[in-house]
């Protein structure tokens, strides 16, 4: 009884987990949250936000 | 885009201090691991000393390898991560000094107290009570400066590197002291606190999650920082590394008892330690497949850049081993290949293929950084540390699979009377050869790491004070 009920509190847990992460509300918090490697370092942040501006704007096209 | 220079600065001294120490443990620990090979090619080299014999050398050479080195480069990395990604200074110079000269007498006393034969006998865990103790100290503070540097960050989020270190520093003191709970009945003896399958039973879930955190998650918290940063993108799916975080810590707990089949402890144990561990291939994948895919669009930086090619074949390596690992927590399987050399190959497959590998590349990658230097004195020398790390991992894990194969087979075999075909030393004698490739395999990878200390003393000697120190300024508003 205990045992099957483990098994039922960790699943409920793990879809609860992915609800929360790939919720759309997410998204912004996360795209920051990413990028944090390279906040501090100006030389990196500028090539990675131009590579991405390059992968978007060929996305675009 | 903003950029001004703080008037505060990073604690790269301790980063510094924990880098250096990492390439010197490194020789040291693999350059032993070398030795006690060839005494399996040459038995004489065992020099007739207590001191010098296999038994007791082999546990400081996994010490050395695990503690001294792996750990090295975990203190190193993980305080450099945690400062930058949260753009401050750690919260105390005094206490992150504490924990590099507390780890570096942890590590003195086992190169002291293992060869005079003074152990636990639980492995991985041999120190004695006073060493444990003091590890134990050391071990906490560490836990302190980290998180008290994660309240006081200046940044809105825990980067997802963190949240790995972070669950490998607080587990890791988890199994330690559970683990280590004894009754010392003089200054180097002492009895564990556990008696029979109940003492096996908490060794292993020790010694699987110093697998599973010291080694495992630890280093992917090396990984979430030093691929995206080097790759210069950023990691594949951050939703991905916040699922491959939750399932593996999750998981990982539960697999120990594969250490154990065929063995006292209850059947039930085994067979949930067998689910466990093929249950766990999924959160390893994820990870692996997270860290690989930041790479998409970008495989031609492999190309020119091999301290991005140690970072890759490093994940590879890591994905081999993590499906390697539940293959043989398979009860069949498992018969055939425990106690096996097989076994040893396993094991190898992870701490030189993944662990050795990812500390290497993020070394090469943090010395010049925290050094105020461009690069590595020679990115040559990095290319050649590459392959002499990549070949001596291949040599050593393939024989170790035609080793441990052919001992399992010998072993099982019988004739149809039910008595054994082939006596121990007949299985012996035919891993011969493969002990021999073995410690060439071992000697590539070691003599890698003197490349890397040669090109470690030219980068450093090259660092001028005040370059070091304007590298260490915190620069914030960059975004």
């Amino acid at each position: 009884m205990i045992r099957g009920l483990g098994t039922v509190v960790v699943m409920v847990a793990f879809i609860g987990l992915a609800l929360w992460v790939f919720s759309s509300r997410r998204k912004s918090e996360f795209d920051e949250a990413t990028l944090l490697p390279f906040a501090d370092d100006p030389e990196a942040i500028k090539h990675v936000e131009q590579a991405q501006a390059r992968a978007s704007r060929s996305n675009n096209e | 885009m903003s950029t001004a220079i703080s008037p505060t600065a990073y604690n790269y001294k301790v980063v510094r201090q924990f880098a250096i120490m990492t390439v010197v443990w490194g020789i040291l620990g693999m350059g032993l691991g070398v030795f006690i090979a060839s005494q399996l090619v040459w038995p004489q080299l065992n020099l007739d000393l207590p001191w010098t014999t296999f038994g007791r050398l082999r546990p400081l050479h996994t010490n050395l390898v695990i503690f001294a080195f792996g750990g090295c480069a975990l203190f190193a990395t993980s305080y450099y991560v945690v400062q930058r990604t949260c753009q401050t200074r750690l919260i105390s110079d005094s206490l992150a000094a504490f924990t590099f000269w507390g780890w570096q007498a942890v590590i003195v006393g086992a190169l002291i107290t293992l060869p005079m034969g003074y152990t636990t006998t639980k492995e991985y865990a041999e120190l004695e009570w006073p060493i444990a103790i003091l590890l134990a100290i050391v071990w906490v503070t560490y836990g302190i400066v980290f998180f008290g540097t994660i309240v006081k960050r200046k940044t809105k989020h825990i980067y997802v590197g963190n949240w790995f270190y972070g669950a490998f520093i607080v587990v890791t003191a988890m199994l330690h002291i559970v683990n280590h709970m004894s009754l010392p009945v003089s200054l180097f003896k002492s009895y564990s606190a556990y008696s029979g399958a109940t003492d096996a039973m908490i060794q292993w879930w020790y010694g699987h999650n110093a697998v599973g955190f010291f080694l495992t998650t630890g280093f992917l918290g090396m990984m979430y920082y030093f691929v995206p940063k080097q790759a210069e993108r950023p990691i594949y799916s951050y939703r991905l590394s916040i699922v491959h975080f939750w399932a593996l810590i999750t998981l990982y707990i539960w697999a120990g008892p594969h250490h154990l089949h065929y063995t006292a402890l209850p059947d039930w144990a085994q067979s949930l330690g067998m689910a466990m561990s093929i249950i766990l291939l999924a959160p390893s994948w994820g990870g692996m497949i997270n860290g690989m895919m930041t790479l998409s669009g970008a495989w031609h930086k492999l190309r020119t850049d091999p301290i991005l090619r140690f970072l890759v074949v490093s994940l590879a390596f890591y994905g081999m081993s993590t499906f390697e690992g539940p293959m043989m927590a398979i009860k069949t399987v498992n018969s055939l290949s425990h106690y096996t050399d097989w076994t040893i190959g396993h094991v190898h497959a992870g701490a030189l293929g993944w662990v050795a590998m990812i500390s290497i590349g993020a070394l090469y990658h943090l010395i010049p950084k925290v050094y105020g230097r461009q690069q590595m004195h020679s990115i040559g020398l990095i290319n050649a540390h590459f392959w002499l790390a990549t070949i001596g991992t291949v040599l050593y894990i393939a024989s170790m699979w035609v080793n441990g194969i052919t001992q399992g087979l010998m072993w099982r075999a019988i004739n149809d009377d039910g008595t054994l075909t082939y006596s121990f030393v007949e299985a012996l004698q035919a891993s011969h050869p493969g002990f021999i490739v073995r410690a060439l395999g071992g000697a590539f990878f070691a003599s890698g790491m003197l490349l890397m200390a040669y090109n470690v003393y030219r980068t450093v000697r090259a660092s001028k004070p005040a370059e070091a120190e304007a590298a260490a300024q915190i620069v914030v508003g960059a975004h």
